[in-house]
C-alpha cells in the first residue's frame, strides 16, 4: 500500500488561506425550528398534548394562547445536555441508579421530539437502558429495549436493545435464547455493538467453563474491534480469567497487566488486580 | 471640515474616511485648475471599484495612486500611504497577481512608523503571496517574522510550517508544527496539523515522535475530519514500526485503523457532516468575511477527505492486508490467540487474497505458540491441502511436529515428520526434520525404525550439523534394543571421534550403565568412580552417577558404602524421577537394614528442607509405614498429620488429600490381635472420626472451611475402608451442602461431584466439577473436572460438548485419575455422534487396556459388539456376536452389561440364521436368576417363543429343553 498523501494541504487554489479570522462558536439557544424556518424560544413555549403554547400578552392585560402542533417541528436546537456525558461516565463506573437520575428527566424532555433532528431522546434513551441493565429490573430492562427497537433510530440503537435482551437471557440461564439473539447481531449490527455482543458471547462461554471459546470471543475485540478502546477493559478482564481458567498463567498476567497498566483507573482493574494479587 | 461616514461603514480593504459625497465635492472643487485627474478623485473611483467588487478594475487605479503618492503628491485627507499599500497588497492578491501582491506587501514594510497590525498583515499577504509562488523557501522567512503577532501567530505557524515542507526544510516544518500544537487551540486546523506533522515525522525517519503525535491525535479523534487520512498514515506508521523492529508499536498503530467498509462508511458520514456544515455557510443571504473563510476551509478540508475517501475505496485489499498484518504483529507480540483469530477470519474471507498463503502457515505457528495442539494438526491438514507446494510447507510441518511433540503426541509428532521427510525431501530443514524424526521414533520405543532414520541421515549428510547426534542416537537405538555390545562398540567410535562431544560424560555413563546391566557390578562402580573423578561437581549428570555407583555397591553387597553414594546423590541435581528413585532406594536400604529412625530422619529431613515439593506427601506415606510397620501407629500419624496440618487450609494445595487418604487407612485398619486374645469389638465409627478431627483439626485449623471439609473428608474415607458406602455418601452430601465450591480443595470436589452423580444428581454436581476447572485447572485433580462435565454432557445428549470435554481431561489436565473415564467417554461420544470408527478404535483401546479390566471392558467389548452389529454384514455379525460372548463369559460380575450381551448375542444369532443357537443362549440367560432385574430379561422372555416357533424340526431323540422361567413379574 503506497497511498497518496492526501491528508496534507496542498498549496494549490489557497486563496483562502488569507482570511485568518477564527470562528467564534455561537452561543447556543435552546430553540425549536419550524418547518417554516421560524424559531421558537424554548423558554417562551410550554409543552402540553401534542402543541407547543405559547402565551401572548394580550394589549389590555392577560394573555392570548397560540398554539404549535408538534408535528409542525422540523429540528430542535438545543446544546447537548452537559448531564449525559456525565450519566454515560456514571454507567460506565456501574453506578447506574445514580445514572438515570440525570438522565430521567432529559429522556422524558426529549421524548415527544424523539425523531427530530436534533433531539437528545435517542441517546439518553440508550444510556438508559444501559444504566436499566446495571440493575436487576427485568421488565423495566425489556421495555427500555423493546421501546428502542421500535424507535427507528437507527441500527446501532437497535443493536444495544437486542443485545440488552440477549443479556437479559443469559442472565436467566437461557443461553441457546441468549445466542440466536447474539447471532443476530452479529449479522446485522453496527460493529460497537457487535463487539459488545463478543464480550456477551464471551461472559456465556465463561461461565460454562469453556475457556477456549470463551478466549476466542474476548480476544475478538483488541483483534477486529481494536479502536472501541472503551470496550478493552472488559475484554482484557474476561481475557485473564479465561486464561487462567485454561491453565496458561503467563498470557493470563499480562492481559492482567495490560489492563492495570492501560485503563488504570476502571472497575475491571480493580477487579483483576484483586482476583490476581497484583 | 468634517467628511460624513460612508454609510456602509468603511470597506474591510479600503479604510478610507472618505464618501463618494465627498469625493464628488472635492473633484468639482478642483476641476480646471489640474490637467490630471485629482488623486481624490482617482482614490474614491478605487473605493466604487472594489465596492461594486471589481477589484481589477480597483488595482489599476491603486498602483497609479500610489505612483503619484510616491512621486510625492499630497494624499487627500484620511489616505495614508501605508493604508494605500495595504488595500493594494489585498486587492492584487485578491486576483491573484502574487508578484505585485508580495511587492507592496515588501514596500508597506519600508514606509516609516508603519502600525505593527497592519506590517503583520502585510507579511501575510507577501508570505502567502511568495508561497503561491512556490517561493516557499522566501515565504518560511515571512512567516516566521509574524509569529509574534498575537492576531496571525497561529496562521503564521501553520503557513510557515506548510511552507517549510514544501521547500524540503522538514526539520524547519516539524519545529513549526510542534510550536503550533503547543499553542494553538485545538481546532480542525489543530488536527490537520497533527496529521501533517505525522507525515513528515514519519518522511524524516522520526518514528517515535510519528507515533507519539498520532496517538495525541487519536485521543482527539472528533476533531478530525479526514479519518481516512488518519487510518491511512496509522498503516505508514505501522509498516515502519514493523520495519524497524517495533512490533509493540506497529501493533498499537494497526489496532487503531478501522476496516474498509467501517472507514468508508465513518469518512462518508463525516463527508455529509462537511457538506451539511458547507451548505449552512453557503445559504447565506450576507456572509461575512468570516464567513467567507470558513466556506473556502470547509471546501478545502471536503476536497481533501473526499480524495482521501477515494483511494481507500480503490484499496480492495486493505483489510486483507490490515488483517495479516495486525495478525503478525499480535503473533511477534505473544498474542497468538488474537493472532488466530485474524488468521482464520483471513483464510475464510479474503480467499483471493495475495496474504492467503502466509495466513495459513501464520495460523499454524498462532496454533503452536497458543500450546493448543489440537488446533495445530488441522491447521497443517488444512494448509498442505490448500497449497501443497509451498515453500513454508516444511517449516509449518515442524512446528506442527514440535507442538505435537510439546503435547507429547508423538504420534501425532511422527505422522507430521513422515509427512515433511516424505513430501519436501530437499527442504532446508531436511537435516532437522530426519533428527527430530529419529528422536520421536526413539521416544516411540521403536528404536529399530530411530536407528534407520539415523543411519540414513548419515549417509545422506555424512558430514551434516547433527552428524555426531546421529551416531549417539544410533548407539543408544541399539542399546535400548538390547543390543549391548553392538552398542558399546558404537560408543566407543563415539568417544574416539569425538574426544569433546557434547555426549561423551552421558557416554561414558552409558557404558557404566551398560556394565551393570550386564552385572559387572565391578565394572560398573570403577567407571563411575573415575566419572566423578574426571568431572567438577558442577556437572549436571553427577548425581545421576552418585545414584548408579550406589546401586553397583547394593550389587557387590556394600549396602553402607551404597547409602553413602546415594546419600551423596541427594546433594547433586536429580530429576525428580531420579530423586524418587534415590529416595526409595534409600528407604529400602534402611529399612533392610532396621534403620528406621534414618529413614523417618531422612524423610522428615526432606519434609522440612523441601516443603513445597511435591515429595513432601511421599515422606508422609513413608513415615507412617514404617511407623506403622513398627507397631507406632500413634506416632506414624502425629507425623503425617503434623505434615497435613501444614497445608490443610489451603485448597490450592491439592495433594494434601493423598496425605488424609493415608490418614484414612491408617485410623481405620483393625488393631492388631494379640495371640490368644479374643478379636476386640469395632471401634465405632465416630470414635474413629473423632481420632480424624483430632488430627487435622487444631487451634490453627479449626474454623477454617477448608480444613473442616478436609477433616469430613477423611471421615468418608474411613467410611469407604469400612465398606460403608451409605455413610460415605452421606458424608460427601455433607459437604457438598456446607461448603461452597470455592471453599473445597480439587480433590474433594471431585470425590464429591462424583458422589452427587452416583445420586442422580448431575446439575449439582456440574457447580464441584466446574469449580475444579475455573480454579484449578492445573491441579491432578483437574480430570475430575472435565470428566465430571462430560459425563453431564453426555447425560443431556450433547456428544460435541462431552468430547471436548473428555478430550480436555486427557489434553489439558493430563488425565491422572481418570484417563479410564476419559478415554471411554471419548468412545460413547463418537458413538453418540455416529463417529462409529473413531468409536470403535477407542471402545478397542480401553478392551485392550490390561489395567482397566473390568466394567469399563465389559461395556466396550458390549459396544464393539454393537458397532459391528450396526453394519449387518455376515463377517461383521461374526465379530459382534464374538464380542457378546466375551461379555457374558469373561465379565460375569457386571450384570447390566451381561443382561445386554445375552440378549443381543441371542439376536445376532437369530440374524445369523442359527435359531437353535438363539435359543440356547435365552435358555442360558434364564439360568441366572440375578439378570432378572434387568430390561433386557423380559425382553428374552418375549423373544423365546418366537424362537420356539421357528426352530428346525427336533430330531427323532428328544431333547429335554429348559425349563422356561416365570417372568419376574409372576
Amino acid at each position: 500500500m503506497s497511498p497518496r498523501r492526501p491528508y496534507l494541504f496542498a498549496f494549490g487554489p489557497l486563496t483562502w488561506l488569507f482570511a485568518v479570522l477564527a470562528l467564534a462558536p455561537a452561543a447556543h439557544a435552546q430553540r425549536y425550528i419550524l418547518k417554516n424556518g421560524n424559531p421558537l424560544n424554548a423558554a417562551d413555549v410550554t409543552l402540553a398534548s401534542g402543541f407547543l403554547v405559547q402565551q401572548i400578552p394580550s394589549p389590555g392585560g392577560g394573555s392570548v394562547e397560540k398554539r404549535f402542533p408538534l408535528a409542525d417541528i422540523a429540528r430542535l436546537d438545543f446544546p447537548e445536555p452537559e448531564a449525559l456525558d456525565t450519566a454515560d461516565d456514571l454507567v460506565a463506573a456501574g453506578k447506574g441508579d445514580e445514572a438515570l437520575q440525570l438522565l430521567l428527566p432529559i429522556y422524558r424532555q426529549f421524548a415527544p421530539f424523539a425523531k427530530l433532528p436534533g433531539s437528545y431522546w435517542a441517546r439518553a434513551a440508550e444510556l438508559r437502558l444501559k444504566a436499566l441493565l446495571l440493575g436487576t429490573d427485568g421488565p423495566a430492562i425489556t421495555s427500555a429495549a423493546r421501546e428502542l427497537m421500535q424507535s427507528g433510530q437507527g441500527s446501532d440503537i437497535v443493536g444495544t436493545a437486542k443485545l440488552a435482551l440477549a443479556q437479559l437471557d443469559a442472565r436467566a440461564g437461557k443461553e441457546s435464547l441468549a445466542n440466536i439473539m447474539i447471532e443476530e447481531i452479529l449479522r446485522e449490527a453496527t460493529p460497537s455493538v457487535q463487539a459488545r455482543a463478543w464480550l456477551l458471547r464471551g461472559d456465556l462461554a465463561a461461565k460454562r467453563a469453556a475457556h477456549a471459546e470463551a478466549l476466542e470471543a474476548y480476544l475478538r475485540i483488541p483483534a477486529f474491534f481494536g479502536t472501541i478502546d472503551e470496550l478493552m477493559p472488559a475484554a482484557l478482564l474476561g481475557a485473564a480469567r479465561a486464561y487462567k481458567g485454561y491453565g496458561d498463567r503467563g498470557r493470563a498476567e499480562r492481559s492482567a497487566m495490560e489492563l492495570i497498566d492501560n485503563y488504570p483507573t476502571t472497575l475491571q482493574a480493580a477487579q483483576v488486580k484483586k482476583e490476581f494479587n497484583l | 471640515m468634517t467628511l460624513p461616514r460612508h454609510p456602509n461603514g468603511s470597506s474591510s480593504r479600503l479604510r478610507l474616511p472618505l464618501t463618494l459625497a465627498a469625493f464628488v465635492f472635492a473633484c468639482v472643487h478642483v476641476h480646471g485648475q489640474v490637467p490630471t485627474i485629482p488623486l481624490a478623485n482617482q482614490v474614491a473611483e478605487a473605493e466604487q471599484n472594489l465596492t461594486a467588487k471589481r477589484p481589477a478594475d480597483a488595482v489599476v487605479l491603486l498602483d497609479e495612486i500610489i505612483k503619484r503618492a510616491q512621486a510625492g503628491e499630497a494624499l487627500p485627507a484620511g489616505v495614508t500611504l501605508e493604508k494605500l499599500l495595504q488595500t493594494a497588497a489585498n486587492t492584487n492578491f485578491q486576483i491573484q497577481k502574487y508578484d505585485r501582491a508580495a511587492e507592496l506587501g515588501l514596500a508597506l514594510e519600508k514606509v516609516p512608523g508603519v502600525g505593527a497590525s497592519v506590517l503583520a498583515e502585510a507579511r501575510m499577504i507577501t508570505g502567502l503571496a511568495l508561497a503561491l509562488q512556490q517561493k516557499y523557501a522566501e515565504a518560511v522567512l515571512m512567516f516566521q517574522k509574524v509569529e509574534d503577532s498575537k492576531t496571525y501567530r497561529d496562521k503564521a505557524l501553520l503557513y510557515g510550517a506548510m511552507s517549510a515542507a514544501q521547500a524540503g526544510q522538514i526539520p524547519v516544518a516539524i519545529d513549526t508544527y510542534n510550536r503550533m500544537l503547543a499553542t494553538s487551540a485545538r481546532d480542525r486546523d489543530w488536527a490537520d496539523a497533527a496529521l501533517s506533522l505525522v507525515d513528515l515525522h514519519l518522511r524524516a525517519g522520526n518514528i517515535a515522535d510519528a507515533r507519539r503525535v498520532l496517538s495525541f491525535l487519536r485521543g482527539n479523534l472528533a476533531l478530525v475530519d479526514n479519518i481516512a487520512g488518519l487510518n491511512i498514515l496509522s498503516l505508514t506508521l505501522g509498516d515502519a514500526l514493523m520495519k524497524a523492529g517495533d512490533n509493540a508499536g506497529a501493533l498499537a498503530a494497526f489496532r487503531n485503523v478501522t476496516t474498509r467498509d467501517a472507514l468508508i462508511a465513518e469518512q462518508k458520514k463525516r463527508n455529509v457532516a462537511l457538506e451539511r456544515a458547507l451548505s449552512r455557510y453557503t445559504g447565506m443571504q450576507r456572509p461575512s468575511a468570516t464567513d467567507a473563510d470558513t466556506i473556502r476551509r470547509l471546501n478545502a478540508r471536503l476536497e481533501q477527505a473526499k480524495s482521501s475517501l477515494e483511494q481507500v475505496e480503490k484499496l480492495t485489499g486493505y483489510d486483507a492486508t490490515l488483517r495479516y498484518r495486525l495478525a503478525f504483529t499480535f503473533q511477534e507480540r505473544g498474542g497468538a490467540w488474537e493472532a488466530a483469530l485474524l488468521f482464520e477470519d483471513l483464510i475464510a474471507n479474503y480467499p483471493d487474497s495475495p496474504e492467503q498463503e502466509n495466513a495459513y502457515f501464520g495460523l499454524v505457528r498462532a496454533y503452536a505458540d497458543a500450546a493448543r495442539f489440537d488446533k495445530v494438526g488441522q491447521a497443517v491438514d488444512r494448509f498442505v491441502r490448500a497449497f501443497p507446494n509451498s515453500k513454508f510447507g516444511p517449516q509449518a510441518l515442524y512446528l506442527a511436529a514440535m507442538a505435537a511433540g510439546q503435547r507429547q503426541d508423538t504420534g501425532a509428532q511422527l505422522n507430521f515428520l513422515s509427512l515433511a521427510t516424505d513430501k519436501f525431501p530437499g527442504s532446508d530443514l531436511g537435516e532437522s526434520l530426519q533428527l527430530m524424526k529419529a528422536n520421536t521414533l526413539f521416544t516411540l520405543n521403536r528404536y529399530n525404525e530411530a536407528k534407520t532414520v539415523v543411519v540414513g541421515y548419515a549417509k545422506e549428510f555424512p558430514t551434516g550439523k547433527f552428524i555426531e547426534e546421529a551416531r549417539y542416537l544410533s548407539a543408544m537405538a541399539d542399546l535400548a534394543e538390547g543390543r549391548a555390545s553392538e552398542s558399546e562398540v558404537q560408543i566407543q567410535a563415539y568417544l574416539k571421534d569425538y574426544p569433546e562431544g557434547r555426549f561423551v560424560p552421558d557416554a561414558r555413563y552409558r557404558l557404566a550403565a551398560a556394565a551393570y546391566a550386564k552385572q559387572d557390578f565391578k565394572l560398573s562402580a570403577e567407571l563411575c568412580a573415575k566419572w566423578l573423578a574426571d568431572y567438577p561437581p558442577e556437572q549436571p549428570q553427577r548425581g545421576e552417577i552418585y545414584s548408579l555407583n550406589a546401586d553397583a555397591l547394593v550389587g557387590l553387597d556394600r549396602a553402607g558404602d551404597a547409602i553413602i553414594a546415594y546419600q551423596k546423590a541427594l546433594s547433586f541435581t536429580l530429576s525428580d524421577d531420579q530423586l524418587g528413585y534415590v529416595l526409595d532406594e534409600l528407604t529400602r536400604l534402611y529399612q533392610s537394614r532396621k534403620e528406621f529412625d534414618a529413614a523417618v530422619t531422612m524423610w522428615s529431613q526432606f519434609a522440612a528442607e523441601r516443603p513445597d515439593h511435591p515429595f513432601v506427601i511421599n515422606a508422609a506415606y513413608w513415615i507412617s509405614r514404617i511407623r506403622t510397620r513398627e507397631g507406632k501407629p500413634d506416632e506414624a500419624l502425629e507425623m503425617v498429620s503434623q505434615i497435613t496440618r501444614r497445608y490443610v487450609k489451603d485448597p490450592s494445595r491439592g495433594d494434601v488429600e493423598r496425605l488424609l487418604i493415608e490418614i484414612a487407612s491408617t485410623i481405620a485398619r483393625p488393631p492388631r490381635v494379640k495371640k490368644g486374645e479374643p478379636k476386640p469389638a469395632p471401634i465405632p465409627d465416630q470414635v474413629l472420626f473423632d481420632r480424624a478431627n483430632q488430627l487435622i483439626l487444631d487451634n490453627n485449623t479449626r474454623s477454617n472451611p477448608t480444613a473442616q471439609a478436609r477433616s469430613l473428608f477423611v471421615q468418608a474415607e474411613i467410611a469407604s475402608l469400612r465398606k460403608n458406602e451409605a455413610k460415605k455418601n452421606e458424608i460427601l452430601g455433607k459437604i457438598a451442602s456446607k461448603f461452597a465450591p470455592d471453599q473445597l480443595p480439587p480433590g474433594i470436589l471431585g470425590k464429591v461431584g462424583d458422589a452427587l452423580m452416583a445420586q442422580r444428581q448431575p446439575e449439582l454436581a456440574k457447580k464441584f466439577y466446574q469449580e475444579i476447572i475455573t480454579a484449578h485447572p492445573r491441579s491432578i485433580f483437574a480430570d475430575y473436572g472435565y470428566v465430571g462435565l462430560g459425563e453431564i454432557a453426555l447425560l443431556k445428549g450433547d456428544g460435541n460438548d462431552a468430547l471436548g470435554r473428555f478430550n480436555a481431561a486427557i489434553d489439558v489436565a493430563g488425565a491422572r485419575f481418570k484417563l479410564k473415564e476419559a478415554t471411554i467417554g471419548r468412545a460413547r461420544a463418537q458413538l453418540l455422534n455416529g463417529r462409529l470408527e473413531a468409536a470403535k478404535a477407542l471402545f478397542e483401546e480401553v478392551a485392550g487396556n490390561r489395567n482397566w479390566r473390568g466394567e469399563a471392558t465389559a461395556e466396550a467389548l458390549y459396544n464393539l459388539g454393537e458397532i459391528s452389529l450396526s453394519r449387518n454384514t455376515p463377517e461383521d455379525l461374526a465379530k459382534a456376536q464374538a464380542h457378546y460372548q466375551r461379555v457374558y463369559l469373561s465379565y460375569k460380575r457386571y450384570g447390566p452389561w451381561v443382561a445386554k450381551a445375552y440378549l443381543r448375542s441371542a439376536e445376532t444369532f437369530d440374524k445369523l440364521g442359527q435359531v437353535q443357537e438363539a435359543l440356547t443362549t435365552i435358555n442360558r440367560f434364564f439360568s441366572f436368576r440375578e439378570l432378572e432385574q434387568y430390561p433386557e430379561w423380559k425382553q428374552a422372555v418375549a423373544l423365546k417363543p418366537q424362537l420356539e416357533a421357528r426352530v428346525p424340526a427336533a430330531p427323532a431323540t428328544p431333547v429335554a429343553r429348559p425349563a422356561t422361567p416365570a417372568p419376574a413379574s409372576t
